[in-house]
């Protein structure tokens, strides 16, 4: 006897036509569902999404199938839980799936039955092992909302009714089967090893009875599955569709990179005042959060009590762009801000202010730990730029501090008032001269490369230092350098961030004309947010350079032996910790070098801080906050520089101008009995020199 | 309207391939209702204004009705259920039990779940009356 299944065992024929009818109505319900959604998504600006869909598809299959960002160290729990139910579901989706194909295009087109024999035995255990899997997830993520409640989850009713609602559906499925096989007596019954104690139990009931709890327990599992794929569209479980299609229509450019405004001078509106005014793209990404908080988790405005939490402003804008969308638009399931916006109530409010205030606008500090965090790749940060580009321009609404800022980078090239003339002037304090691009194109000289220096290690005393650690080393190595000078100005980082997309291009078009006119090819920073920029922004606008970063240059000179370190003061059987910056790290993935250079110097013992490369936590200076007052009673770089200091770390190191003004401000706020020196790379590096004599400080 | 046409035609095919016993229409009737069904869901979603019966019945399906209505479309199902599974571990002999009196009981119970909820969703309400009030 061969193990076979029968199709539509014990239901009748009216019931096997109804239950095709009925079907169309879930499915019409879900149809309907996604096309308001993608209704809504149409009304956002063009934006190409769509090139190069082989690598698209490949990393898909890798964020789905693998788990890629969604099973992460830190996020053990969550990650397994959501294996479970995805592994689950998909199996069980599948054996439906072929059940169908089967029983409606194999045997009745083809002849061909292939559920049978160890094929069928091997597909019975698999569905019921699948169906255990999925409860085991449903019971995980039910725990953790009910009972671990962690700080970053806020629960709505629907996310536990979508549990419930599975768990109704598989338990249904084991009965719907241990009562088949009762009636059955189905001697291959034990394959199904979960239906098949509880089959074993039900042969005490009568057959007639057995044969209708079978029917009424078949034509309620439909009724659940179908209600089930019907409220799809109008809940998280929407998320299978936005989710990957987000996924896939992820932005390819660097994560640091935010996209000029073309056409500024002609450009209709500048920034995002309203939904429209986002592409479709980031119109579908909101669609895509499924209310998980991992945005949260390394958050600083959310950890240290901040209006801006990046969760809650995406779901605020699904809310109001569910809302405007009509009827039926998300309204069940919108998550913890459903409430603020549900038939029709908050479609009329403005979007900045009344569906997002100005504070959490400006509370961002743009690290991007919300968007390397997030599993479906949101990115919040271009978003709160386009409504801060917005609110600077077109609304002339930005935190009072702000002004003389943009006074004097408009009028001086850098935030920090002083006049161009003294940007060279820490050179004078160097024993050999620093070269500038005037004088080596003067003297039709060429250089490996362009040191570009920065407004913070141009003019704040403390990152002189910095600057000149940085040009001692590249003179010890023997490098051709040059910077500009009083002609460098601002590259337009801290403009572009704080929303003045005007003034950040006019400053970065006049830097790429003077790199450009000297035609420079190599570029050398000291500062990671001059890097990210020059590296990945100014392309946008022709300035082509191959751009490094003082931690990478530093270690190529070291492996290379162009330098060789001796003792160093400052690190003598020294802790050192090192601080990930934001724009060096998560933007450009730099987390090796730093730490292969602080490898490299005797006697120091390199510590980990628990938050750190890719899960770095921010000083708070990013943004333009460096140039804000920050507001709350918790201070970031506070609350960041005692995480440093509970490693015990004697220095703590960084690699960008910003973070080092955010660390010297938050140590010297700090308590702690024993206060860590805050040093550069560089400085560290240029302490242990065995520098040739002819560069030995004076 | 082709999607509408589309519907009736699926349905018919269907009744003809469970008829005759052509078993192979059955496929061609599944993927025309579902191309009815998927492109009417479609072409309404994606029109200027939801369809006046969708706006109709937007203005009474409020959350709260739609969070009962899915608590009645799960809790029999729920419920009969939990009796069968109480029934098949106690080894009750259902031979003498009839499946009317099963679903009967199944409704029953559902009746005093319900009666149980608004009683405690009534108490909570009450509660927080009384915090505001004290």
């Amino acid at each position: 006897m061969n193990p076979a299944r029968e199709i539509l065992f014990n239901i009748d024929p009216v019931s096997a036509v109804a239950i095709y009818i009925l079907m169309t109505l879930p499915v019409a319900l879900l149809a309907y569902g996604l096309a308001r959604r993608v209704r809504r998504w149409r009304m956002g600006a063009p934006e190409n999404r769509f090139e190069r869909m082989g690598a698209r598809l490949w990393y898909l299959l890798r964020m789905t199938v693998l788990h890629g960002r969604i099973v992460r160290q830190r996020n053990l729990y969550g990650g397994l839980m959501h294996a479970c139910l995805f592994g689950g579901f998909v199996t069980l989706l599948a054996g439906t799936t072929i059940v169908m194909i089967e029983a409606d295009v194999a045997v009745p087109l083809f002849g061909w039955s292939f559920l049978r024999g160890d094929f069928y035995l091997g597909f019975k255990f698999a569905l019921n092992a699948a169906g255990l899997l999925l409860l085991a997830g449903i019971a995980m993520a039910l725990y953790r909302r009910i009972v671990m409640k962690p700080a970053t989850q806020e629960s709505s009713p629907d996310d536990v009714l979508i549990l419930v609602w599975l768990a109704v559906l598989v338990v249904q499925g084991y009965v719907l089967q241990a009562l088949r096989l009762s009636l059955t007596h189905d001697p291959w019954a034990a394959w199904s090893f979960v239906s098949y104690p509880l089959a074993l139990a039900l042969r005490s009931i009568a057959p007639e009875v057995l044969s209708h709890m079978h029917q009424f327990t078949w034509w309620s599992h439909a009724l659940v599955a179908f209600g089930l794929i019907g409220y799809a569209a109008y809940s998280k479980l929407v998320h299978p569709f936005t989710a990957m299609a987000n996924v896939l229509l992820r932005r390819l450019k660097p994560r640091g990179v935010l996209d000029a405004i073309e056409n500024l001078d002609t450009a209709e509106v500048i920034g995002a005042s309203k939904l429209e005014h986002f592409s479709w793209a980031q119109l579908m990404s909101v669609d895509a959060c499924m209310h998980c908080g991992r945005c949260l988790e390394f958050c600083p405005t959310f950890n240290t009590g901040k209006a801006l939490r990046p969760r809650d402003l995406i779901l605020s804008l699904a809310g109001y762009q569910a809302d405007q969308g009509g009827v039926f638009s998300g309204v069940l399931g919108e998550g913890a801000n459903a409430g603020r916006f549900k038939n029709g109530r908050g479609a009329d409010r403005q979007l900045i202010g009344g569906v997002v205030s100005k504070q959490e606008i400006w509370d961002c500090t743009t690290c991007g730990a919300c968007m390397e965090q997030c599993p479906v790749h949101i990115e919040h940060v271009p978003m709160i730029v386009s409504l801060r580009r917005n609110l600077v321009t077109e609304q002339n609404s930005f935190p009072p501090e702000v002004q003389p800022i943009f006074n004097s980078l408009e009028r001086l090239g850098n935030p920090y008032q002083s006049v161009p003339m003294e940007r060279a002037a820490w050179t004078k304090k160097m024993a050999t001269p620093v070269a500038e691009m005037k004088d080596v194109a003067a003297n039709g000289e060429t250089v490996d490369y362009l040191f570009f220096v920065g407004c913070v290690g141009s003019f704040v005393s403390r990152n002189q230092k910095i600057t000149i650690a940085l040009a001692r080393i590249l003179q010890a190595a023997g490098l051709k350098f040059a910077i500009l000078g009083k002609e460098e100005s601002c590259n337009g980082d801290p403009a572009r961030r704080l929303g003045h997309e005007f003034l950040a291009q006019q400053l970065a078009m006049k830097t790429i004309e003077r790199m450009n006119h000297y035609n420079i090819k190599k570029v050398v920073t000291s500062c990671a947010h001059c890097f990210n920029a020059i590296k990945n922004e100014y392309p946008q606008l022709g300035g082509n350079y191959e751009v490094i970063h003082h931690s990478q240059l530093i270690e190529e000179l070291i492996a290379s032996k162009k330098i060789s370190l001796g003792e160093g003061a400052a690190l003598k059987n020294g802790k050192v910790t090192y601080h990930d910056p934001c724009y060096l790290g998560r933007y450009n993935q730099v987390y090796d070098e730093p730490r292969g250079v602080l490898g490299r110097l005797k006697g120091a013992e390199v510590v980990e801080m628990p938050r750190n490369r890719a899960q770095s936590f921010c000083c708070g200076g990013g943004g333009g906050q460096a140039f804000m007052k920050e507001q709350g009673a918790q201070r970031i770089n506070v609350t960041r520089v005692k995480e440093a200091i509970a490693t015990g770390a004697e220095v703590i190191a960084t690699s960008c101008a910003f973070c080092m003004g955010m660390f010297e401000d938050g140590v010297g706020a700090s308590d702690a009995a024993k206060k860590p020196r805050v040093l550069d790379l560089a400085e560290l590096v240029a302490e242990a020199l065995q520098e040739p004599a002819d560069v030995k400080r004076s | 309207m082709v999607c509408p046409i589309l519907l009736a035609v699926g349905f018919a095919i269907l009744l003809v391939s469970e008829s005759t016993g052509l078993a192979a229409l059955r496929i061609v009737a599944v993927g025309v209702l579902l191309a009815g069904a998927i492109g009417g869901g479609v072409r309404a979603g994606l029109a200027s204004e939801p369809p006046a019966l969708f706006n109709a019945l937007a203005a009474r399906f409020t959350h709260t009705l739609a969070r009962v209505t899915i608590l009645v479309l799960l809790l029999p199902t729920a419920l009969s259920l939990l009796l069968a599974l109480t029934g098949a571990l106690l080894r009750t002999d259902y031979a003498q039990i009839s499946a009317f009196w099963m679903m009967l009981g199944a409704v029953i119970a559902l009746m005093l779940f319900a009666v149980l909820a608004a009683a405690l969703t009534l108490a909570g309400r009450a509660l927080r009356v009384a915090e505001k009030i004290l």
